[in-house]
């Protein structure tokens, strides 16, 4: 297929190509952006993380229908091959085309989300469509956590319903998403002599995955099974004294592996059988969730230093009664997505503290709130003090959504099928416009993209071309 | 429809319906039970429950083929209607036919499980059957928490392939069911005069429900929400001491209800502004799963110095409030197979004040018994970080899915020859007695079987005839291709 540059959107999708809009590097972006509203004779907001809004006035008849919001981010994830010598801050992509897939040699594409800001700059480029008061919006900084969303401004929108366009992907639309906080629990440790035997145990082999997308699917979580492993070992009578205890790299991954190390006389059999009983219990449970979780322990290189068994305890059990997991489902909407989760993501141990990261998650705040509070008193009774960061808002299932009622209409007049309503769990930008505005109804769209933040991401060019029939019929119809 | 005493599992279900059988009351059908087997010279052993096992060999040709426990519960749940005289303890039950039901006048009627038994008894009196050797199992106080089954001893089983007639329903067998590790946990609370004013915080509103069944439709629990405000009210930073913590008024299910008396010096305004935002936060997350949830909070009393209000220490009251509050409740895994069944849950369930503790039930539900294990030592970890302790421990099995599972394979295809079309598999979170098989023998191969009955534990249960009759002749069917 063709990547036919007379279609406006494909005109403006290989125009934003051209400019480098790396997360953080979206100036050159964004101040192309003001020239095209200024040359289109749109007022426009631009601030100072370089967010920037355009509005356009009502096409004739559309006067007094209530105002709508078009949102999408501006910059794009930066991904090359290894071969590959672009540089995201100066380079133009080198865009081609693959069979139906528009795709960039070598690097990442940015269609997540130059797809939205390409169909925003078509829109307000054409003056056929028939549309209300539109304000469009294009954020900075969203691959690197909402940054530019999260600084707008209420007084930058009047409307009050939003179109958001970033990865919905044609047939779909979201009706919720998550929000979240990340809790750090710090808990200083006293090291002292250590002259018996070490050992390391290994909880490997885990399925893992992000835990916007996966929490629900069952999956172990290599930080719980070690420490469920520690305390049947401490169960079975074995005095033993921590020296290692890592894992995970981030908090938003279910931890895919993890490792302790510990010392102590007690028989190596013993130990070894009660692993092994142990391990056997924890396959049979993930069974069909997580089949090939890998539970070894063996004898490690001998260490000088070993946490008191006072810290070793405290923090065994600290792990093993850390909430992880799905917390809350919403039965009213069909498959019982997830609602609030929470993940034990990163553990590790040094000189002077433990650290062991967590992610919360819920489309609603008090959901969050109430995890940090969980989190935050298992931690005061276990000595591990809580700090709390990464906050970005959720947004919350409504039942009622006239928008969403109209795109549905629009979408089924088209397609000949019913638009699939979800509820995602991972966050988006969505979230900081209903924080702002409580009464804000909020649909996404959007043209089908794929495999986004590698160097294999494309953007199906056929979907391109139908969603922004989609795209231009709905505002029509609001 | 009639009900056919010329049939020889409607005249069983007849005899036993003539000796009172409530739980805990079976000794009389269980020596009854003895003297049948007695009569046709079938070994048999009764013990100190009054569990009974009557041992059939194989039918010619059958020797070689491995043995069967066939089992069912004999006691039965005794209700009756308001107006009814009926007497559990010496009264036959007063059977009469509506349509196609067989009833009892004003009376539960048992087919929950004497249908099990009847069948049973049917087919150890029966010659011209052919089966493998058979061992039958009448089991007592199933209704009161398998206490009967969880005293089987392996001594008392050869086989290894059992078919439990517990409820099933015709066309359907359960592939699992869940275990539960009940756990009483204590905290010792020192009373002494607290200043203050009193006030009771009452949830109620709930829908509440059962915790094999609805422990997966994320409805609230009113001891979690009682402890949910308090917390919110400590992280607020008022202080208050706890003069009773109560939640529901039955021993086991989900709390739709509780209370909390406390005596605190902040204002009214302060407790006010402090619910309120659990109120909210509440509504949030529990409008699509429980949307009644209701918050009441109102003076208890002001004490004066001549009627001053014991109540538990400042300490105390806290370490209460976050042992409930950090409590795991609802459900921590499921299958991704079995449409999702839970295989992990936990419910905080009734919770009483007493004049020096609080006592507390925490059920922790699966079928597996590591899960039961592990659960149970958060609460134990919990209960030492916050001075509390765990009391009493009562524990009956589970079973698990077994893709691999010869005797349903046999099943179903007689299932499917009898009646054209598949049988339907259940798996679920509730429990019966195949676990206290399972717990005995992990190998053991388990189906459930038997004639519809419904509204049981209610003075409308029924047993539908039809079934029973269709039932029986797949049952024994059955046994002929084992």
């Amino acid at each position: 297929m063709e990547f036919d540059l007379t279609k406006p959107y494909c005109h403006y999708f290989n125009e934003i190509c051209k400019i480098p809009h790396g997360s953080g590097n979206e100036k050159a972006l964004s101040d192309r952006l003001v020239a095209f509203a200024k040359e289109c004779g749109l007022d426009y907001m631009q601030d100072e993380l370089w967010n920037v809004v355009i509005y356009k006035p009502a096409s004739a008849g559309y006067e007094d229908h209530p105002g709508v919001v078009i949102q999408a981010h501006m910059d794009m994830v930066c991904e090359k091959v290894p071969e590959s010598d672009h540089d995201f801050e100066k380079d133009p992509l080198a865009l081609y085309t693959e069979g139906d897939h528009l795709r960039a040699q070598g690097t990442t594409l940015g269609a997540d989300d130059g797809m939205g800001c390409a169909y925003m700059l078509a829109i307000l480029a054409d003056d056929t469509l028939a549309h209300p008061y539109l304000e469009c919006c294009f954020t900075t900084q969203e691959e690197t956590g909402l940054v530019g969303a999260q600084a707008l401004k209420p007084e930058y929108f009047k409307a009050r319903r939003l179109i958001n366009l970033d990865g919905a992907g044609e047939y779909k639309t979201y009706m919720g998403m998550g929000g979240g906080e990340q809790v750090t629990l710090t808990k200083p440790v006293t090291w002292e002599d250590n002259d018996k035997p070490a050992y390391r145990l290994r909880v490997s082999g885990l399925l893992g995955g992000h835990s916007g997308g996966m929490i629900d699917k069952e999956r172990a979580n290599a930080g719980k099974l070690a420490a469920r492993v520690l305390c049947a070992l401490k169960r079975e009578g074995i005095c033993f004294y921590l020296t290692g205890l890592n894992g995970g790299t981030k908090h938003n991954v279910i931890m895919p592996e993890a490792e302790a190390v510990f010392v102590t006389d007690a028989d190596p059999d013993r130990i070894r059988r009660i692993v092994e009983s142990c391990g056997s219990e924890i396959t049979a449970e993930y069974e069909q969730s997580d089949p090939d979780i890998r539970i070894t322990v063996e004898p490690a290189e001998p260490v000088r230093r070993r946490l008191t068994e006072r810290d070793s305890a405290d923090l065994m059990h600290l792990l093993y009664l850390l909430p992880c997991g799905l917390v809350a489902r919403n039965p009213a909407v069909e498959g019982e997505p997830p609602v609030t989760s929470v993940n034990v993501g990163v553990i590790s141990l040094d000189g002077t503290q433990a650290k062991i990261g967590v992610s919360a998650r819920s489309g609603l705040e008090c959901a969050v709130e109430e995890l940090k509070h969980r989190v935050a008193l298992l931690g005061e009774l276990y000595g591990a003090a809580a700090t709390y960061s990464g906050y970005y808002p959720g947004w919350k299932y409504e039942a009622e959504s006239e928008l969403r009622e109209t795109m549905k209409q629009v979408f089924e007049s088209l397609y000949q099928r019913p638009l699939a309503c979800l509820i995602g769990h991972g966050g988006n930008e969505c979230g900081v416009f209903k924080k702002m505005f409580p009464e804000m109804e909020i649909v996404t769209s959007g043209a089908i993209y794929g495999k986004i933040h590698t160097t294999e991401e494309f953007l199906d060019l056929a979907s391109f071309d139908r969603s922004w029939v989609l795209l231009t019929r709905f505002l029509e119809a609001l | 429809m009639e009900f056919d005493l010329k049939k020889p599992h409607c005249y069983y279900f007849n005899e036993i319906c003539k000796i009172p059988h409530g739980s805990g009351n079976e000794k009389a059908l269980s020596d009854w039970i003895v003297a049948f087997a007695k009569e046709r010279g079938l070994s048999f052993l009764q013990d100190e429950m009054w569990n009974v096992v009557i041992y059939k060999q194989a039918t010619p040709g059958y020797e070689t083929h491995p043995g069967v426990i066939i089992q069912a519960h004999m006691d039965m749940v005794c209700e009756k209607t308001p107006e009814s005289g009926h007497h559990f303890e010496t009264d036959p039950l007063d059977l009469y036919v509506d349509g196609t039901h067989l009833r009892a006048r004003g009376t539960t009627l048992g087919g929950d499980d004497c249908m099990g038994v009847a069948y049973m008894l049917d087919i150890l009196s029966d010659e011209t059957l052919e089966h493998p050797y058979l061992e039958c199992c009448f089991t007592v106080q199933e209704e009161t928490g398998l206490f009967g089954a969880r005293a089987l001893k392996p001594a008392y089983f050869k086989a290894r392939r059992l078919i439990n007639l517990d409820g099933a329903g015709e066309y359907r067998t359960y592939t699992t069911l869940a275990g539960s590790r009940n756990l009483t946990i204590e905290k010792k609370i020192t009373r002494s005069s607290a200043p203050g004013a009193a006030w009771r915080l009452r949830v109620e509103g709930l829908l509440g429900g059962r915790t094999g069944d609805d422990i997966s439709k994320e409805r609230a629990n009113a001891g979690k929400l009682l402890a949910r405000a308090l917390y919110a009210f400590h992280v607020d930073g008022i202080a208050f001491r706890l003069v009773s913590l109560t939640s529901s008024n039955k021993k086991s299910g989900i709390p739709p209800e509780g209370e909390a008396v406390f005596v605190t010096e902040e204002t009214a305004e302060r407790l006010k502004e402090a619910l309120d935002a659990v109120r909210a936060a509440v509504a949030d997350e529990y409008e699509f799963s429980d949307a009644g949830i209701r918050f009441e909070l109102e003076p208890y009393g002001v004490p004066t110095e001549r009627q001053a209000v014991y109540a538990a220490s400042a300490e105390e009251s806290l370490e209460l409030t976050e042992l409930l509050y950090l409590l795991p409740y609802g459900v921590f895994g499921r299958f991704l197979q079995l449409e999702g069944l839970p295989y992990a849950s936990a419910n905080l369930g009734r919770i009483e004040t007493t004049d020096d503790a609080v006592v507390i039930r925490y059920a922790a539900r699966s079928p597996f018994e590591s899960c039961m294990k592990e659960a149970e030592q958060t609460a134990g970890l919990l209960c030492e970080r916050l001075n509390a302790e765990i009391v009493g421990k009562d524990d009956y099995y589970g079973y698990r899915y077994r893709a691999d599972s010869p005797l349903r394979d046999t099943m179903e295809r007689v299932f499917l020859e009898q009646y054209g079309r598949p049988l339907a598999h259940v798996a679920a979170h509730g429990g019966n007695e195949c676990g206290a098989f399972a717990h005995m023998f992990p190998d053991m191969d388990i189906v459930t079987s038997g004639a519809i009955y419904a509204k049981h534990h209610t003075p409308e249960e029924y047993l539908d005839l039809e079934s029973f009759d269709r039932s029986i002749r797949f049952l024994k069917t059955f046994l002929a291709a084992l």
